[in-house]
């Protein structure tokens, strides 16, 4: 998502990270570290689930940007369904065979579906723009 | 310097124990490990995380970085211009949930500057084209994304943030 930084120039954007230290990589935004959660870790989900609604409520944005993983999936779902947010999931370029598997339940959240490899775009989506390399 | 990162979401003790004992068989050349939730390494120095600054600062100082094959480090390096040789986790031996970075490291593995060890065994052949090939220059990657893809994401935020405005007033 540093990658992508010029995309939201003049904009105003909250970050929202499992990293607390990735702070630092956003100054002068807003910044909010959440519980990171795996698919097996309820737990954590129930905790992280809150984290994000409260974010969202609280930010109502516009729009929801994520490339993953099962956080950024659940964001956009909350996004989705409590402020009707417009919602954009890039798949992480990590995943050049097959999407991720929360890439792949992305689709039904995300308004924009993208994948960074242009081999794993299809006539159904995911769509194909360019990668961040 | 070598530089050693596993990123921080779970443990690669076989990436850390092929590096100890490449370290205690090389004491001339100084190793630092990032090692995440593995077992300590004992012919290397270490810590379990660091910041991105301190990254950052790691990857500065290092002549050659060596790495799992996740997306993070190989643009770390590609950014400050370092050479990186990767080695792919396999979720056959639970070292991480998917086969990724295996894909991945075939997918990277032409890219100048990027040596692709498949295997544990293949490391130490791995490091030393590696280091002979440092001083090589490769370009450095931009820091941001191509123009073309950051001008469709940011025509994508700024429509929505119109449509909002138009649905509200």
């Amino acid at each position: 998502m540093r990658r992508l930084m010029p995309a939201f120039e003049g904009m105003d954007v909250a970050f929202v990270s499992v990293s607390p230290d990735y702070a630092a990589d956003v100054p002068g935004h807003r910044f909010y570290p959440v519980r990171n959660a795996h698919r097996f870790d309820k737990a954590s989900f129930a905790v992280l689930i809150g984290q994000l609604a409260w974010i969202l409520l609280r930010e109502r944005p516009n729009t929801v940007i994520s490339t993953g993983a099962a956080p950024g999936l659940v964001c956009l779902a909350l996004a989705k369904f409590l402020v009707r947010a417009e919602t954009v999931w890039i798949d992480s370029i990590a995943n050049c065979e097959q999407l991720s598997s929360s890439g792949l339940q992305a689709r039904r959240v995300a308004d924009v579906w993208l994948t960074q490899w242009p081999q794993l775009q299809g006539q159904q989506g995911p769509d194909y723009w360019g990668a961040v390399l | 310097m070598i530089f050693v990162t596993v990123g921080s979401v779970m443990p690669f003790n076989r990436l850390i124990e092929t590096m100890d004992r490449w370290a205690a068989a090389r004491p001339e050349v100084k190793v630092f490990a990032q090692i995440g939730g593995g077992d300590e390494p004992h012919h290397m120095r270490w810590a379990r995380s660091v910041t991105p600054a301190e990254f950052a600062d790691l990857v500065a100082k290092s002549t050659i970085i060596v790495a799992h094959a996740g997306m993070g480090s190989i643009i770390s390096a590609a950014e400050a211009g370092k050479t990186i040789v990767i080695l792919p986790r396999f979720a056959s031996l639970k070292e991480h949930t998917t086969d990724h970075q295996v894909h991945t490291a075939k997918r990277f593995m032409d890219r100048p500057g990027i040596h692709v060890a498949m295997s544990d065994n293949e490391l130490p052949e791995a490091i030393d084209a590696a280091m002979s090939s440092v001083g090589a220059a490769h370009q450095l990657l931009p820091r941001t994304a191509p123009d073309a893809f950051v001008a469709r994401i940011r025509a994508v935020l700024l429509s929505g943030a119109s449509a909002r405005q138009s649905n509200q007033s």
